[in-house]
């Protein structure tokens, strides 16, 4: 059953997700803001501020020692990038009733936990406490820094940011370090507040209880508040062909390679599952041409990927490979991709690659993270389909289907991140 | 197959021991839409060392075991991905220290995909061509792997940590010791170590019992008998190097900070047991981990957890820091005062109620609760009896643990630093 969100009053929705049966249920706040250089880090630093304490519990050693007490409660902030909307989703999740070793019911504590870090965090003089600022600030600017340790996500990032350079499609959701060192106390708790006046909120609520105590809940904590006025973003994903490329060198053992595209697909009207289906038959799977192709048959590397994204219309493909057979990996990878325009591919790898993503669709109905992911991604368009629904769209994907989405997707960039071979050598 | 309903989750769990030998937990969760299944050997890179035919015995080339894993999926009639490509499931396989397992996920053509699962385990099929052919593809895993510092700081600890234990050594093993392995060295381990008394199967998900154990008659083959390795390594009680330093482009310096365990032992509560202590000693609620924060000397990266194999245990604290001596220290000091001033009775029923908490919480998924049943039998305990020991575990049985599996002076810090 095609799943409708409920209107809340103060624009925001809830989602309610009662079919699947958990051991844990959960609530998460997902807060949409339009993805700014100048306000990225100040809305990045909440999730690390807000999920470690609240005014009832103003430490960390008290707010886990609370979660411990409600049976290992987590809750998590997490922070991404949607096409041009950065992300925030604050979620506690917690175990059922049927679960806990006496019977206890957590769900009112713990739906007024998480509502109580977001409406009622530990402030001082009205601002957020120095000490535990100081830390999450820290840790935001070494998460930042630390982005460079892990190589094949870093070669990404820098072709995203050939591909769309200066817009809120690469910008990096944590911010810039200049960005989170220019933070201070009184702007994160500004931004706090700004994120509950001006986002688009959507709340996912996993649980085979019935909303009428939450929405209540929910009515009473926004009715603190003035009017909502809630921000919104024109995302432009129309590009001009060009052609990028970048070499840079570390000290690294493998090389990098990233080939990024723009494909003219993308949300809210192009035809996602079409092209969803495109990739994965390209490099999204175990028997993909690039899988099959570059690594099987040419033994160039351990992996040979390709990604889609379908709010910013962007594919990366990506593999890691000995820096001499750099130029024969990225003629396969477009020759695989000339295969698909042309329909060069047989129907077994097209039903092969029509199985995996319906498996990936069908993976997320056993799992709460994989299902609030799933419904996460939509929440964007407020338009919901589940993934038997996404299933049933897979199916109807034709062989043209597919071609015409290879023939809607145009190389533009090259990242390669090559090793330093003097510094190697000392 | 034997029911036994589990006291705490109200599951039924289906175990049986196949007349091939073969050890089969079946989890029916009828709620569930998909089915996860992981047939796994108690093979991993630790075990390195083949007897011969005349009586003795022979190293293996360091990585054999996960090459293993790799040409497996081949068989004269072709790829198992190719296989699973038809039935629709999502198939993979992985090597850790003291396991292979092959395992796929699937929501439909469950059946077919379990018996393709069985079959390609049981037929093994490598020629010079094919193997020679993965050394390319194996080479840059190795590769990408050592452009992970997280990768290298572990490694590098636990070479720190043990003098002699193959534990020390990389999974994947390095290009040179790949470029030694040949069809016949990967069939002789084949057939020493994916016996089926030495391997498990075990199916999550909305399956019967009855399917998995008919599938299991129709396909297991009959299997030698068997007996396990007695070789035992000489280790040490000390470690070998007490500090490890290494450098690589990071931003800033990555740790590992390792205890070596003094007494191994997999039972129930010391399984229960590491859980707890671990966050008694520097959980989130823990005054430790307050300290290190304030004090700026970790950051959201880090992370505590025991692991262990059949004859080794290891308490592991990583992440980054400036100061990654003064971690240790810190962790050092924290232990010792607890040992010296004992647990605290209302955080050790917090813990235990979190410790619990989380464990039930990870079982929504088949894959989790399949993993986590491949993990309690190759650790040699009854499925899920973690679960109850977690109850159950007394104050004064996790006191006892506190002393007898920490020695604070059995201890190695590796650090990465930046270029």
């Amino acid at each position: 059953m095609k799943p409708y969100p409920i209107e809340l009053s103060h624009k925001m929705t809830l989602l309610h997700l009662s079919e699947q049966s958990f051991r844990t249920d959960r609530l998460t706040g997902v807060f949409a803001l339009p993805l700014r250089q100048e306000t990225a880090a100040q809305y990045a630093i909440l999730p690390g501020l807000l999920t470690r304490s609240c005014a009832a519990y103003p430490t960390l050693a008290q707010f886990s020692r609370r979660l411990d007490e409600l049976y290992g409660a987590t809750v998590q902030g997490e922070i991404f990038r949607m096409g041009g909307w950065q992300l925030l989703a604050f979620s506690i999740s917690y175990l059922n009733r049927r679960y806990t070793l006496d019977g206890t019911d957590l769900t009112a504590a713990c739906v007024n936990l998480l509502l109580d870090m977001l409406f009622d965090p530990a402030l001082e003089n009205g601002v957020f406490p120095d000490d535990a600022f100081t830390q999450e600030k820290r840790c935001l600017l070494e998460r930042l820094q630390g982005e460079m340790n892990n190589k094949r996500l870093y070669a990404r990032q820098r072709c995203e940011e050939l591909l769309c350079p200066n817009h809120p499609f690469s910008y990096n959701p944590n911010g810039t370090e200049a960005t989170v060192n220019a933070l201070t106390p009184a702007v994160a708790e500004a931004a706090r507040q700004r994120m509950l006046a001006e986002a688009n909120i959507h709340w996912l609520y996993q649980s085979a209880d019935d909303t009428a105590a939450l929405t209540r809940e929910l009515d009473n904590r926004f009715a603190t508040l003035g009017e909502r006025l809630v921000d919104t973003v024109h995302a432009d994903t129309s590009f001009a062909m060009k052609e990028s490329e970048l070499t840079e060198k570390m000290q690294v053992s493998q090389a990098k390679l990233v080939l990024g595209f723009r494909i003219a697909v993308t949300e809210p009207d192009g035809n996602i599952v079409a092209a969803q289906l495109m990739n994965t038959l390209w490099g999204g799977c175990a028997t993909s041409l690039l899988f099959t192709h570059v690594r099987e048959e040419k033994s160039l590397c351990y992996y040979c990927a390709s990604t889609y994204d379908r709010y910013a219309g962007i594919i990366l493909v990506d593999s890691g490979i000995q820096p001499e057979n750099a130029e024969e990996a990225r003629e396969e990878i477009l020759r695989q991709l000339d295969a698909i325009r042309e329909g060069s591919f047989s129907d077994d790898e097209l039903e092969a690659a029509r199985r995996c993503l319906i498996q990936r669709y069908s993976s997320a109905c056993d799992n709460a993270d994989a299902l609030e992911n799933f419904y996460i991604g939509q929440t964007i368009y407020d338009n919901y389909l589940t993934p038997e629904q996404m299933r049933a769209k897979a199916l109807e994907v034709t062989r043209e289907d597919v071609c015409r989405a290879a023939r809607l997707t145009h190389f533009d960039s090259l990242y390669m991140l090559m090793p330093n071979n003097e510094e190697v050598a000392e | 197959m034997n029911p036994v309903k589990h006291p705490l989750l109200g599951d039924t769990l289906y175990t049986e021991t196949h007349k091939s030998g073969l050890r089969v937990v079946v989890w029916p969760m009828p709620e569930a839409s998909s089915v996860y299944a992981v047939f796994a050997t108690k093979y991993g890179s630790i075990n390195n060392i083949l007897p011969t035919a005349d009586g003795g015995t022979e190293e293996v080339p360091e990585g054999i075991a996960h090459y293993l894993e790799h040409k497996l999926f081949e068989s004269e009639q072709g790829d198992a991905f190719r296989q699973f490509a038809q039935t629709g499931a999502s198939a993979n396989a992985y090597t850790t220290f003291d396991r292979t397992a092959y395992l796929f996920h699937a929501s439909e053509n469950i059946l077919p995909s379990l018996e393709i699962l069985l079959n390609f385990v049981q037929d093994p099929y490598f020629t010079p061509e094919t193997v020679q052919k993965e050394q390319g593809i194996i080479g840059q895993e190795i590769r990408m792997g050592e452009d992970m510092p997280g990768r290298r700081v572990l490694f590098n600890m636990l070479g720190g940590l043990f003098h002699n234990h193959p534990v020390r050594v990389d999974i994947a093993g390095t290009v040179e010791s790949i470029a030694k392995i040949t069809p016949e060295l990967l069939y002789r381990c084949y057939y020493r170590h994916y016996n089926l008394h030495n391997m498990v199967l075990v199916v999550a998900g909305c399956i019967k019992p009855e399917e998995v154990m008919d599938a299991c008659d129709r396909l297991l083959k009959p299997a030698e008998a068997w007996e396990p390795d007695h070789y035992v390594v000489e280790e040490p009680a000390t470690v070998a190097q007490e500090y490890v330093e290494d450098a690589m482009a990071v931003a800033a310096p990555l740790f590992y900070i390792g205890f070596k365990e003094p007494v191994v032992s997999h039972t129930p509560k010391t399984l229960a047991g590491a859980r707890m202590l671990i966050d008694l000693i520097c959980g989130k609620s823990s005054p430790l981990y307050s300290r290190l924060l304030e004090e700026g000397l970790i950051n959201d990266q880090f992370e505590v957890e025991y692991f262990g194999g059949p004859d080794y245990g290891i308490w592991l604290f990583g992440g980054e820091s400036a100061d990654p001596k003064r971690v240790k220290d810190m962790i050092a000091d924290e232990i010792a005062r607890l040992q010296q001033e004992g647990l605290d009775a209302a955080a050790v029923e917090a813990v235990r109620r979190g410790a619990y908490g989380r464990l039930v919480a990870g079982l929504d998924d088949p894959s989790d609760c399949g993993e986590l049943i491949l993990s309690h039998l190759v650790d040699g305990v009854e499925p899920l009896s973690e679960l109850n020991a977690l109850a159950e575990i007394t104050l004064d049985e996790l006191t006892e643990q506190l002393h007898a599996r920490f020695d604070v002076k059995a201890c190695t810090l590796s650090v990465v630093n930046p270029l």
